[in-house]
């Protein structure tokens, strides 16, 4: 372990997602537009980390690019030390909507990467798979619903199926795209201390979250760090102290929750161009 | 239950109150027909021209016992039919998987979709006579030209299917690596499919229609056949009888296909 070199790709795992000077432009008609500017941060292990930045400040682009869904135009995306070239189940992803498939029941939509998926690790037996998706369902407290259409389900059931999907995939890596922007405040303020819970709950999992809402980053996150619009730049980096490890309801009546709180939304509100 | 009952017998009586209206205006039009209208108060027509309520339930009794042209009635509906369902089933068998590939494969759609798309708008019956000329006027005929009509709408129908899937199912399927197999089969089709379906019904009811057209051209036996040949001779009642079956089988088929939907696609519209 000599933790010298940073930029030696495949060495000692301090961090499990790391961005190094990353740009993105995109091409439109009047040449290239800078979306990225030289975006570095890392996130270890078992940490949730958030960005959090105003509308069109490249956030999901950063998602996108861990994921695999796009590239960087300049600079290294690494998960596991290994430099990211396309999608993969070892990066399981949450999208804005909870995209289940509406012609089949809630445990065929958890069921579904196990089934047709290919590169998830171990290969489940058909005892297994059923083992698994009741274990998850209930984990996400969808045990009764298991043979419901989405249809059938609220908006607040259908991304709790949702993050059962995400989580039977054992991908080690969660990426989520603002997966709880849609719902109504008591089933986000639910979603998020089920996905804190959770996360807590098997310690395996590291979490990038995406997110416009500074109290959503607060109470989840270990680490926020907040853009500006474009380019995107990594402005401010605030190590929470309390935000993943505490429950809710003793963390809001915190003046330092409070405090940090109230600086983020006005450097936010500094950004946005009125 | 004598509840309930109550409220059955109400719901049947305000439908026989808001039925009746509508039910005497029609019995009015037919009293016109059967009693004014042979008076030759039409300007214009022939008063025998225009039939009568009693000339339409005669011919209607005549064909269901006698037939037409030496063909039993029942044989009429079903020679229309059978062609109808013939060139549907081929242009259906062909045109979804196809329209699947060229939807999904955009390289491959580049090539071939202008051309589909241009041949589409064209009017069936614009191309009878070339299909005449080509395969003379038997049986292959009718069936190219219902095929002609249907493939087109089911193709470009499930291209569109195919390219309304959302972007996000296509992120899932690469996300859990899932072969192009599993992508088409377990979320591209699924996906596709109310759009399919709704080409299907609608190239159905097109076929359906395009079927009469070409019998009118030359056939020895089907509806349009007969209702051709029938209006040759001024056969007016007959000619009335054969386009109410041409429409009760059309509506026979379009609820045929909207209860296959109903079960098929349960999710829909939900």
């Amino acid at each position: 372990m000599s933790g010298g070199d940073p930029l030696s790709g495949g060495g000692p795992l301090s961090a499990q997602i790391e961005l190094r000077e990353v740009s993105k432009s995109f091409d439109t008609r009047g040449g290239g537009r800078l979306a990225l500017d030289s975006v570095s941060f890392a996130v270890k292990p078992g940490e949730t980390a958030t960005v959090i930045g105003p509308t069109g400040c490249g956030k999901t682009t950063i998602l996108n690019m861990v994921a695999g869904f796009t590239h960087p135009t300049a600079g290294r995306v690494l998960v596991d030390g290994r430099e990211v070239t396309e999608p993969g189940p070892d990066r399981g992803f949450m999208f804005q909507r909870p995209t289940l498939l509406p012609w089949i029941t809630v445990f065929d939509n958890v069921a579904f990467p196990c089934r047709y998926g290919h590169g998830l690790g171990r290969e489940r037996s058909h005892a297994e798979l059923e083992e698994a998706v009741m274990h998850y369902l209930d984990s996400v407290g969808l045990r009764d619903a298991r043979d419901l259409h989405p249809h059938q389900m609220s908006g607040g059931m259908q991304s709790r199926a949702a993050l059962a999907r995400l989580l039977i995939a054992e991908s080690s890596v969660l990426l989520m795209d603002e997966p709880f922007a849609a719902l109504d405040a008591q089933t986000r303020l639910s979603m998020q201390q089920l996905l804190k819970h959770v996360v807590k709950s098997e310690g395996r999992r590291t979490v990038l979250f995406i997110t416009h809402d500074v109290e959503e980053a607060l109470l989840i996150s270990d680490h926020v760090y907040l853009m500006s619009a474009s380019p995107g730049r990594i402005i401010r980096h605030v190590e929470v102290p309390f935000g993943s490890r505490e429950d809710y309801r003793d963390v809001v009546l915190r003046p330092e929750f409070t405090q940090l709180k109230h600086e983020l939304i006005d450097q936010l509100e500094r950004l946005v161009p009125r | 239950m004598s509840g309930s009952e109550s409220a059955w017998l109400r719901t049947a009586k305000s439908l026989g109150w808001k039925a009746l209206p509508p039910l005497s205006v029609v019995a009015l039009a037919l009293l016109v027909w059967e009693y004014l209208i042979p008076l030759g108060i039409v300007p214009g027509v022939r008063a025998e021209f225009l039939g009568t309520p009693s000339g339409i339930a005669a011919a209607a009794a005549e064909l269901g016992q006698k037939g037409y042209g030496g063909h039993a009635l029942f044989d009429h509906v079903r020679a229309s039919l059978f062609r109808t369902a013939t060139g549907f089933a081929i242009a259906a068998c062909i045109g979804v998987p196809l329209g699947i590939v060229l939807g999904y494969n955009k390289r491959a759609g580049a090539f071939l979709l202008p051309i589909f798309g241009f041949l589409r708008p064209i009017p069936a019956l614009a191309f009878i006579p070339i299909v005449v000329i080509w395969f003379g006027i038997g049986e292959f005929a009718k069936v190219f030209v219902i095929f002609m009509t249907a493939f087109l709408y089911v193709l470009l129908g499930s291209v569109s299917g195919v390219r309304s899937v959302p972007n996000d199912y296509f992120r899932l399927s690469r996300n859990y690596h899932l072969s192009t197999f599993a992508t088409l089969f377990r979320v591209v089709l699924p996906s596709a499919l109310p759009e399919i379906f709704v080409s299907l019904r609608t190239a159905m009811a097109l076929s359906w229609a395009v079927v009469v057209a070409s019998e009118l051209i030359a056939a020895q036996v089907g509806l349009g056949y007969l209702i051709q040949s029938a209006s040759q001779v001024y056969a007016i009642n007959k000619v009335y009888v054969g386009v109410a079956l041409i429409g009760l089988v059309g509506v026979t088929i379009d609820m045929l296909f909207l209860m296959i939907e109903r079960r098929l696609l349960h999710w829909v519209g939900r």
